[in-house]
């Protein structure tokens, strides 16, 4: 069984090429034959999910640190090939790698993007135009999503995250509702305009920071990759450090792992931790820490930067706003976790208080929004906003459970806001109109829907017993300790941030009494004979999902045992590599 | 050869000359298709039109293979060859650079035989003027090729004057008013800016008794005259090359002459006569601003021009509806792009400028075939036009989209990598000079990508998410329909498009491939 052994050795890669392959096999069949691309998309996207559960089954959730390269991380699954090796003359030689890896950080996003994929696929059954295009996009969207959540060699990462934009793009502004250009570009030109910050971040980075074991194969410190002990490691980086190197035998990388170290960058570099140099005065680390900070931010999003959310996720058509909101905002929050934090720990300890002050204002932000929307659509989009406000709270606090719960946020919210958007997308099938004033007691008439629309409706508002609640608590415990913990957020943050839950019962309860109880009333007479109840597809997309985020409530430890051993060592890793870093830079 | 020959007398001259002229093989065999594609249109005027086109791709191919030779004899390690008594510099930066001028040309040509202007007065296949076209565009190529590999004032300012004078004529070859207009618009420019040019030149002949940049005595020269007049001279010299370059402050001929010009002249236009310039550009910074001995900030003046060419570029291509002035804004803003790998100085920035240009003609090469095909269509340059036409061709609208996408600088493309390593060897000059404006270039530089979108964008957004709202299209075609072709597009322009878009993809996902040649290439002036 040679190819089950491939498989098993490069489940990551498989679970990224899978739509390509299946994109490259549709784009030799004619777009008359509709059946065939939604089939070939629910099987590719089928498959990448049966990938995802492989990966789950087999995932050491309590692996142990051993090798001496990865400071702190531990990454399973790892595949590492050459991909780019460039001589540049003086700049020295640049290594660009296929590196994809997961590990507690990433591996659930994975299995959501899969999931949520999924659902979003057979949510498209119900295109009808131009569907070759459609599907042909939609598969390139699912290889980018995925890899984004795996790479770890930066060059990789931005490709595919900058890549995620175009198809999206198109599948907003040619599928979307009435105002889709305006919404796709304005997507397009915030979400470009993010991934600047983190191009100018990364071009600084990979200028700065060597590959210690390539180097030290050039310079003849070591004899091969294979066998590396860390006291050869460590003298590689010392005789960086001393400049006893030859410019034309450092190995500058893009490896997101070889940029955590600090001892990996280069002396009189920019963002080398002892260069006092700075930038107007200020340290370089922590204005990078920043731009990389809002290229991401722009992405989850968080308040001032939120703009182009509502515009997208109400222009676009249902599977897409799917997508959009259950995993390309996790995206964001990802960055965040792995590159932001993880490679200017410094930052992390230095702005939390100001990170904590924004998640805070998202979440009262967004959800006074969601409170005034008439539309249900931007209804939901404004919850998302106030919902990634706790991702970003849970995150500054620096805690385990504030971190975890900021990771099991960004899960939970990605399966109940697909949830959310499907179930707008059955109103809005049904009579092309999503305003909430235009209905009235919808469970007369639907009831199944009712159920299900109630089920959402609590999981998003955090009842207990559902995934939303487990992981707001965690995010206040976090926030709420970490004033004893390592003082980094204020008591009050946790407490303000609580009365986002209470908006959030108020305009979900207000909504399900508007629309789904009370008299039965639909603005226009004709849409009587089209408000049927669920049919059986709904009921595909509609009942997993309802199930996950009831079973990830219930037993919230299927989730955090997957994170817990990578969340412990990240937490540790950016609180002490982060005063470490944060005393050398200001240089007490 | 001895690097510095002294030169005493006629005999020596002369037996120098003979020497060298074995060095300028390929522009002789340039040179001597040039004249037998000028005897056939003596002879066979008005006849056997695709012998014209057989011989000016027969006389390229020549050439270009006789450059391979002469790549593949230059060591790597060698400094150059000075000839013809130190009047240009054979080096393998200059090898590349007409090699590249070359395969340009090449396009050039193939894109040129189903052109067809709007007057149908320019159609490569039917008209009688083939012979003085192919004869004008082997001036132009002699003097681009010339211009890459001269160090000598007088050399270059010939080189120039030879690409200018064959330019302004390829201009007119729509002839109609549009295209009259525009040429004598670039003959005002163009001599304004030689004329400038030739000003600092002189002053330059004054200061230092020599018009060899590479001489000892220039240099020396410079650093002991007073800065005022190094200066002007400096200044005024630069002008002449930015005006080539299509660069702020002596960009403004290129919108009306990309207008107004035969399109494949303008694919020609945008990528040979800037590649030269950038060349010179480049010679000339390591020659003159990195001699002057005073404290001169020439660095930060090169960055502002960079952010100037790079806003007015940029910002001025928004607002436009005709698709070839858009493109030209566009050069003019990858002008400032690629200045900044010139400012940079380091060789990995001279390595990132070959990069950049060798991907640039690629993609604009691209764009115009393109646009040629599509106009062909329309009947009209307006970008307006362009609706429905993804839905219509994808073929083509993909094609077009992603030669767009390099434009604006996005993965996966080549025009990303070609971004990123301007932008690092800009990191790096920043590291080491600490000057806040090289900071500064970077921030804007890379946030005009996001502005660059908008425009680039427009195009297969009018392409896709614009439906056709007349059928003037379908019906068009059925009256053609009579005639030969079921598809609107010639399969020979296709493949060419096809040809030409896939090296992009291929040097985004393996840039080495192309890096390697350049790597090759000693960075020492």
């Amino acid at each position: 069984m040679g190819f089950l052994s491939l498989m098993q050795n490069h489940l990551l890669t498989f679970i990224i090429f899978v739509p390509v392959v299946v994109a490259a096999l549709l784009l030799c069949i004619p777009g008359r034959f509709k059946p065939v691309f939604k089939i070939a998309t629910i099987t590719a996207t089928a498959i990448q999910l049966l990938l995802a559960i492989l990966i789950f089954q087999s995932f050491n959730t309590s692996p142990a640190v051993s090798s001496a390269i990865q400071p702190g991380f531990v990454f399973q699954y790892v595949e590492k090939l050459d991909w780019i090796n460039l001589d540049l003359n003086t700049f020295g030689k640049l290594s660009i790698d296929y590196f994809v890896a997961v590990d507690g950080l990433s591996v659930t996003l994975v299995g959501l993007a899969a999931l949520v994929l999924l659902v979003g696929a057979i949510s498209s059954w119900t295109i009808q135009d131009n569907t070759k295009g459609y599907f042909l996009l939609y598969l390139l969207l699912c290889a980018s999503v995925v890899g984004c959540f795996v790479a770890l060699d930066f060059f990789l990462f931005y490709l595919f995250f900058e890549f995620m934009l175009l198809p999206m793009y198109f599948l907003i502004g040619m599928w979307g509702g009435p105002r889709r250009e305006y919404a796709a570009i304005k997507f397009f030109l915030y979400t470009l305009a993010g991934s600047i910050f983190i191009l100018i971040v990364m071009i600084g980075l990979y200028t700065s920071v060597m590959d210690p074991i390539e180097t030290g194969i050039q310079a003849g410190i070591l004899n091969d990759a294979e066998t590396v002990t860390q006291a050869q490691i460590t003298e590689v980086q010392q005789r960086i450090q001393e400049n006893t190197i030859p410019k034309n035998q450092i190995v500058k990388t893009f490896n997101m792992v070889a940029m955590m170290d600090r001892a990996n960058y280069l002396p009189d570099t920019l963002l080398e931790v002892n260069n006092n140099a700075g930038i107007f005065g200020f340290s370089a680390r922590l204005i990078a820490f920043m731009a990389l900070f809002i290229g991401f931010v722009i992405k989850l999003p968080a308040v001032p930067l939120h703009t182009w959310l509502p515009d997208a996720h109400v222009e676009a058509p249902t599977p897409i706003s799917v997508v959009l909101a259950g995993i390309l905002l996790k995206v964001g929050g990802y960055g965040l976790v792995r590159a932001t934090y993880s490679i200017f720990p410094d930052g992390a300890v230095f702005f939390a208080w100001w990170i904590g002050l924004l998640g805070v204002i998202a979440i009262i932000y967004g959800a006074m929004n969601a409170l005034a929307m008439k539309d249900l659509k931007k209804l939901i989009a404004y919850s998302s906003v106030s919902h990634m406000g706790f991702v970003l709270l849970g995150l500054a606090s620096l805690t385990s459970e504030g971190v975890s719960g900021g990771l099991f946020q960004m899960f939970s919210h990605g399966i109940i806001t697909s949830m959310l958007f499907l179930i707008a997308g059955v109103v809005y099938d049904r009579t092309g109109d999503r305003m909430i004033a235009h209905y009235g007691g919808l469970s007369v008439k639907m009831p199944s829907y009712t159920t299900l629309v109630v089920i959402a409706f609590f999981a998003s508002l955090g009842l207990p017993g559902f995934s939303g609640f487990v992981a707001e608590i965690m995010v206040f415990l976090g926030s709420f300790n970490a004033a004893t913990i390592n003082q980094l957020l204020p008591r009050w943050m946790a407490i303000v941030a609580t009365v986002g839950l209470i908006l959030g019962a108020a305009y979900y309860l207000w909504t399900l009494q508007r629309m789904f109880f009370g008299p039965y009333y639909l603005l226009k007479d004709q849409w009587n004979g089209q408000m049927i109840d669920l049919n059986l597809r709904e009921y595909v997309m509609l009942i997993p999902l309802a199930l996950a985020t009831l079973v990830f409530g219930i037993f919230p430890s299927l989730f955090l045992n997957m994170v817990n051993a990578s969340v412990s060592s990240f937490v540790h890793f950016v609180n002490t590599v982060g005063e470490e870093n944060l005393r050398l830079i200001l240089g007490k | 050869m001895e690097k510095s020959i002294e030169v005493h007398s006629l005999g020596t001259q002369l037996s120098e000359i003979v020497e060298s002229a074995f060095f300028v093989f390929p522009e002789i065999c340039l040179l001597a298709f040039l004249l037998l594609i000028l005897i056939f249109d003596l002879i066979f005027r008005q006849k056997l039109l695709w012998l014209f086109t057989i011989t000016a791709l027969l006389g390229l191919f020549l050439t270009t293979g006789l450059l391979l030779q002469q790549w593949s004899l230059t060591a790597e390690s060698s400094e150059g060859l000075s000839l013809f008594s130190r009047m240009i510099q054979l080096d393998r930066l200059a090898i590349y650079f007409k090699i590249l001028i070359c395969v340009s040309a090449v396009f050039t040509v193939l894109i040129s035989v189903n052109y067809k202007s709007r007057a149908g007065s320019f159609h490569l296949r039917s008209v009688k003027r083939i012979g003085e076209y192919y004869t004008v565009l082997f001036g132009l190529l002699l003097g681009a090729m010339l211009l890459s590999m001269s160090t000598h004032l007088l050399i270059i300012y010939l080189a120039i004057e030879l690409i200018s004078i064959s330019s302004y004529i390829l201009t007119n070859f729509n002839f109609d008013e549009r295209s009259t207009e525009a040429s004598i618009k670039y003959i005002l420019y163009g001599g304004v800016s030689s004329g400038v040019m030739l000003y600092g030149m002189s002053l330059l002949y004054g200061l230092t008794g020599t018009l060899d940049m590479t001489h000892p005595s220039f240099q020396e020269n410079i650093a002991a005259a007073p800065m005022i007049l190094v200066l002007f001279a400096g200044l005024f010299t630069l002008g002449g090359f930015l005006f080539k370059i299509s660069s702020a402050p002596f960009h403004l001929w290129a919108p009306d002459v990309y207008e107004g010009a035969p399109t494949p002249v303008v694919a020609l236009f945008s990528v040979v006569p800037k590649a030269a310039g950038f060349v010179v550009l480049m010679r000339y910074t390591a020659h003159f601003f990195s001699q002057v001995s005073f404290d001169f900030p020439w660095q930060t003046l090169l960055a502002v021009i960079a952010i100037i060419t790079l806003l007015l570029g940029n910002f001025a291509a928004l607002w436009q509806k005709n698709v070839k002035r858009m493109m030209a804004y566009s050069s003019i803003a990858h002008s400032g792009f690629i200045l900044i790998g010139v400012l940079s100085t380091s060789s990995f920035g001279m390595l990132s400028v070959l990069f950049y240009v060798s991907v640039y003609a690629l993609m604009n090469l691209a764009a115009f075939l393109i646009i040629i095909m599509i106009s062909r269509e329309t009947g009209s340059e307006e970008i307006s036009q362009y609706r429905g036409l993804g839905e219509q061709y994808p073929l083509i609208g993909v094609l077009m989209l992603i030669a767009m996408i390099s434009l604006t600088g996005l993965p996966p493309t080549a025009g990303f990598t070609a971004k990123l390593f301007i932008f690092s060897s800009l990191w790096e000059a920043y590291q080491s000079s600490d000057n806040l404006m090289l900071l500064l270039l970077l921030v804007f530089g890379l946030f005009n990508t996001v502005v660059s979108l908008f425009y680039y964008l427009k195009i297969p957004y009018f392409m896709f998410f614009k439906k056709s709202e007349t059928t003037f299209v379908a019906d068009r075609f059925s009256h053609q329909r009579t005639g030969r072709r079921h598809d609107k597009f010639y399969l020979f322009d296709k493949i060419l498009a096809i040809v030409l878009i896939f090296p992009l993809l291929i040097l985004f996902f393996k840039s080495n491939w192309l890096i390697d040649f350049i790597h090759t290439i000693p960075f020492e002036f």
